[in-house]
């Protein structure tokens, strides 16, 4: 968790907001940072937390997970996240026992339907009903990152169609949040891709942009982040509806900076 | 504005953008609608119906049918087609001037063939029950499509109104091609009220921009210098003999090591003065890096 | 700096310049920690690197003030022993050849064969580079409080860098940039704590046209493997393996690199006589990217393409062989799979490889834990029965995103390392590039200037081909370690890969045509700032 980005978004982990999809993209640069502190926000804000994980290994989120001071096992074993292992998965219902039922196991038979992904949310997220699940805020679904099920062979239409249940599920019915990741791929022609973002950003109330600079590499500036609001606001609040920030990423947090104000710069 | 979406026409587009979305200028044209006290239907494949209720006063909610596709958009839990339910929902409404927003047909052309979303829409608007009384408010976005759906939707259309924005505040552009007219294109700008009752402004005034006029052709660098660019013979020697500034020698070296040795032609000596102040702090250390 | 614009002119006043220097020296001894470091340059060399390196380096980070030169020496010992500060893993793992801990993010690491490349993909802090930075653009990464507050006094009081800087420069190896990179005594020290591939993870190298470079960084991946004493398999579709076995080259070992690194030069400096430069103190000590292998290290080798390694070598290595056209025998049992046919059989055979020989850690009472060098070579070409290289819009557009996907799983759970070399420059739809790419953890291109209109363009004439680094990963970490330098190149010499930087020749005549001059700006203009970011507009100022 950056406070910094709390700042710049209005929002500490005592007064998350709820009912949102925020939509995460990063273009020509990594934009891993925010998948992390939005697992580590939720995490210290007490959320019921289910993270489909589909680009790294459990391990990595969980060092780095240490380094924003938290602990993703102990988190595990309370019950508090869910954990869906993408790489784990997949490599279970490849060499695995056919018998099994597997999330992925699309991967295996060429059709792309996400139904059993949605389940696998919806199941966990879900109060039980017997009083374990009460002691959580709500429930928040992360996923890191969308582009790549159209990798692994699954249509946008059924990713938006996914991220619409979930939505509907997670945001509307049990008053939670969903994030998610998407990669831009803008001057590589991914068609599907861009139209995949396209329109998840319209069911999108935030969309948080990390690019990287246009003018190249540098040290101390890694990249700007565009903070975009979607929807009515209140008229006072028009100004800011669309804002940019520079940032560096540093070993346990990120500054944020307005544009050419960085203190290598000035 | 208002008065052109008050002519009947089959179809309205509102095309949208990530940037600038036009789902609150939809639920705008709705609340103006259900003002005059028409039955307003909504097929919302989007949003969920509280959020789209949301924000909108009691009087328009009641006039307000909405049909949900939102909760299951590919049929998990039924089993119908989108546009079923697109024709399904005027069948229920009030007979009279009927109104259909939908929300959005971005969706609709994600999960249905381009060509069976235009004819359905077309039959739409001559609907028996309603005939000529139908008026369908469509969202699209515009991001989300190639040129060709949009094309075929744009040519169905008889108003497209383009949300957009400039210097913070919301623009609608009116388009309205009239056959044997003149056709109309305005630009309005606006601002929804949390309410969602519109504001009209005054065009701002737009400070001229900043020009970037065609590049001038690029220039000889070399024309106009007021240095050589090339050295005689003799120039060369006298710079090769020269020692340089940032070049380390060994009489530099000594020179640094044993400043008292080097008797140069500048020395700088400093005598404090009994006035002088002398501050031992370091000047820096307000800077807070 | 006055004087230094005043370079190009014809005329320069001695006496000025003279005068700016002893300014320095009045204002260097006003600042407060530049006479320590002028002390410390002047009495032992070290101590002033040490001290140097505190602030540019992680690892010193932490303890500001007095003791950072005894926390860096302390570090210091550690790529030589493998030991000591990685992680959990590291730990438990130590005893692994060939390996090393990352001191930061706690993984194992693997070197590529190729210690110039490692040095690109992982954190290379060098002393040099700390003392080079000033200006805008550069500046020690984690510095402390007191450092930064440092860096800005220096640049605030331009003069005061001057006398640190000259400070630092009395060594008289120093003073001898020409010649002295092979031997550069502390810098290589440093550099040697980069980088490597994290075990685990996926080296993907974009083939040149021709696929000469791409396979000599794959055979050095293998032969590396082999010195080390790590597991290899290969994979091939169009040679077999065996062959490739037999084509690796042979190591040159701690006292031959040198040699061979000096004949390079002394080859060179036969055509062309050394001519004496004139360096610019500011750019005295930066570092030279080609900096060769310490002898106090075991991690990464040099090896010598002109020869062959010993049938011996190679007979005692342990490998695993696939085969593409040998392994299709029969079509029967084909699995109804989302994914081709020959990608399924490797992917089966990776996984029985892991899963029988324990690298996937399962049942610890097996022997000795050794790494697994898995390389593939020419993933994606049509020979594997893919199409993403015959058409625009494949019919199998997924397959190799899903082997990708798979083999990264299966690389995540075992004590391996893999390269692949990709022949992107068939890929026709630039989409699957993309994926690909996102679905490998390290990517590096190779353009060669073979057959390329570089190969007439002066810029490139001590080159043979441009080095991309498209992506490094972050692993373990928030950062990644990306090197500072974005336009490297790569020529073949006589018997050695190098990477360099790349720069413009120096302009040694002063009768150089202006369109000529105008033509090699305009080509270096067009280098691309590399790692995925390009520079877009012309007119653009991010700040």
């Amino acid at each position: 968790m950056f406070p910094e980005l709390n700042n710049l978004l209005n929002v500490s982990p005592d007064k998350p907001e709820q009912g949102k999809f925020t939509l995460l993209c990063d273009a020509k640069t990594d934009g891993g940072f925010l998948v992390h502190h939005f697992l580590s926000f939720y995490l210290k804000a007490n959320c019921k937390v289910c993270f489909v994980a589909l680009l790294q290994s459990f391990s990595h989120y969980n060092i780095v997970g240490q380094k924003l001071g938290v602990n993703l096992i102990a988190a595990r074993d309370r019950g508090q996240l869910v954990f869906f292992e993408g790489l784990k998965s997949t490599v279970e219902v490849l060499f695995g026992s056919k018998e099994q039922p597997n999330t992925l196991k699309f991967i295996r038979e060429s059709s792309s339907d996400l139904k059993s992904l949605y389940e696998f949310v919806q199941k966990a997220l879900t109060p039980s009903g017997d009083g374990s699940a009460t002691s959580w805020k709500f429930p928040v679904l992360l996923v890191d990152d969308l582009s790549v099920l159209l990798s692994l062979g699954v249509e946008a239409v059924a990713v938006l169609d996914f991220i619409q249940y979930c939505r509907a599920t997670v945001c509307c019915q049990l008053k939670g949040n969903v994030v998610a990741l998407v990669h831009d791929s803008d001057q590589t022609e991914d068609e599907e891709n861009a139209m995949l973002m396209n329109a998840l950003g319209h069911q999108s109330s935030l969309i948080l942009r990390a690019e990287g600079l246009v003018t190249g590499f540098c040290k101390d500036v890694h990249g700007q982040l565009k903070i975009l609001r979607r929807g009515l606001l209140q008229p006072k609040s028009e100004q800011t509806r669309s804002l940019i920030y520079q940032y560096k990423i540093q070993d346990k947090s990120v500054t944020f900076f307005a544009r050419g104000l960085s203190p290598a710069v000035l | 504005m208002l008065q052109i979406l008050a002519s009947r026409g089959d179809l309205v587009l509102l095309r949208d953008s990530v940037e600038w979305e036009g789902r609150s200028l939809l639920k705008a044209l709705i609340r103006e609608v259900a003002l005059k006290g028409e039955q307003v239907q909504v097929l919302g494949c989007e949003v969920s119906e509280e959020v789209f209720r949301e924000g909108l006063d009691s009087d328009t909610n009641s006039r307000l049918v909405y049909h949900d596709i939102f909760r299951d958009p590919q049929g998990w839990t039924g089993n119908w087609g989108p546009l079923g339910i697109l024709r399904a929902c005027l069948r229920g409404a009030e007979p009279g001037p009927c109104t259909l927003a939908v929300d959005s047909l971005s969706w609709l052309l994600l999960h249905a063939p381009c060509s069976a979303l235009c004819q359905t829409l077309r039959a739409l608007g001559h609907d028996n029950s309603h005939p000529g009384r139908v008026r369908v408010l469509g969202l699209l976005h515009e991001d989300v499509h190639g040129p060709g759906p949009l094309g075929a939707l744009r040519s169905l259309a008889q108003i497209e109104v383009t949300v957009g924005g400039n210097l913070g505040f919301t623009t609608a552009q009116v388009f309205h091609p009239k056959p044997r007219h003149r056709s109309i294109e305005q630009t309005y700008w606006f601002s929804i009220l949390p309410n969602f009752s519109l504001e009209f402004h005054k065009e701002p005034l737009l400070e001229p921009r900043p020009h970037r006029g065609p590049q001038s052709p690029t220039v000889d660098a070399m024309a106009d210098l007021t240095f050589n660019v090339h050295l005689s013979k003799k120039e060369r020697e006298a710079r090769d003999t020269l020692a340089l500034p940032f070049h380390f020698s060994s009489e530099k070296q000594q020179s640094l090591l044993h400043p008292a040795l080097a008797s140069s032609t500048s020395q700088i000596f400093y005598e404090p003065d009994a006035d002088d102040y002398l501050d031992q702090e370091d000047p820096d250390d307000d800077l807070d890096i | 700096m006055e004087s230094q614009q005043g370079e190009g002119g014809t005329e320069l006043d001695s006496q000025s310049s003279i005068w700016v220097n002893t300014g320095g020296n009045k204002m260097a001894a006003l600042t407060t920690g530049f006479g320590r470091a002028r002390q410390g340059g002047a009495g032992d060399p070290r101590e002033y690197k040490a001290e140097t390196a505190a602030g540019g380096d992680k690892l010193g980070g932490g303890g500001g003030g007095g003791d950072r030169g005894c926390s860096f020496l302390r570090k210091v010992s550690v790529p030589g022993s493998g030991g000591g500060g990685g992680g959990g893993g590291g730990a438990r793992l130590r005893s692994i050849a060939g390996t090393r801990p990352s001191v930061q993010n706690g993984q194992l690491l693997v070197s590529a064969g190729l210690p110039a490349l490692d040095q690109l993909l992982g954190r290379s802090v060098s002393s040099e580079r700390r003392s080079a930075s000033s200006g805008r653009r550069e500046g020690g990464r984690e510095r402390g409080k007191k450092e930064g507050k440092e860096q800005i006094n220096r640049r605030e009081r331009g003069c005061g860098t001057i006398q640190s800087e000259e400070g630092a420069s009395t060594r008289p190896q120093d003073l001898l940039w020409g010649c002295s990179s092979p031997t550069a005594p502390l810098g290589v020290l440093l550099y040697l704590r980069g980088g490597g591939l994290a075990v685990g993870t996926l080296l993907l190298i974009e083939e040149d046209k021709y696929n000469i470079y791409s396979s000599l960084i794959f055979k050095y991946f293998l032969a590396e493997g082999i010195v080390c004493g790590h597991t290899l398999l290969v994979a091939s579709a169009k040679e077999d393996p065996g062959d490739i076995l037999q084509e690796l080259p042979e190591p040159l070992h701690d006292d031959n690199y040198k040699k061979v690194l000096d004949e390079g030069r002394s080859h060179k400096s036969q055509e062309e006589p050394e001519i004496s430069m004139k360096i610019a103190w500011r750019y005295q000590n930066l570092p030279q990217m080609e900096a060769g292998p310490g002898t106090s290290s075991r991690f990464g080798h040099y090896y010598d393409v002109s020869k062959r390694m010993s049938q011996e070598v190679i007979q005692s290595a342990k490998w695993h062989k696939f085969f593409l056209p040998e392994e299709i025998t029969s079509y029967a049992n084909v699995e109804s799979c989302a994914l081709n046919h020959g990608y399924t059989k490797l992917l089966h055979f990776i996984q029985r490889v892991i899963s029988e020989q324990g690298f996937d850690g399962s049942n610890p009472q097996k022997k000795q834990k050794n790494i697994l060098r898995i390389g593939i070579q020419s993933l994606g070409s049509p020979l594997w029965g893919d199409d993403i290289c015959c058409a625009d819009t494949p019919e199998h557009m997924h397959s190799l995103t899903r082997f990708l996907y798979v083999l990264r799983g299966l690389l995540r759970m075992s004590l391996s390392a893999c390269i692949i070399t990709v022949p992107s420059h068939l890929i026709q739809n630039k989409a699957v590039t993309s994926r690909i790419r996102n679905l490998s953890d390290t990517v590096v291109g190779l353009e060669s200037f073979i057959g390329s209109e570089k190969e007439a363009n002066s810029l490139y004439k001590d080159y043979h081909g441009l080095i991309h680094i498209h992506q490094i990963p972050r692993l373990n970490s928030l950062i990644c370690d990306v090197s500072d330098t974005k336009d490297l190149a790569f020529k073949l010499q006589r018997k050695v890969f190098t990477i360099e930087r790349l720069h413009l020749p120096p302009d040694l005549s002063d009768t150089v045509s202006r369109s000529s001059k105008r033509d090699l700006v305009e080509s270096a203009k067009q280098l691309s700032p590399g790692c995925g970011m390009m520079a877009g507009g012309k007119e653009h100022l991010d700040f």
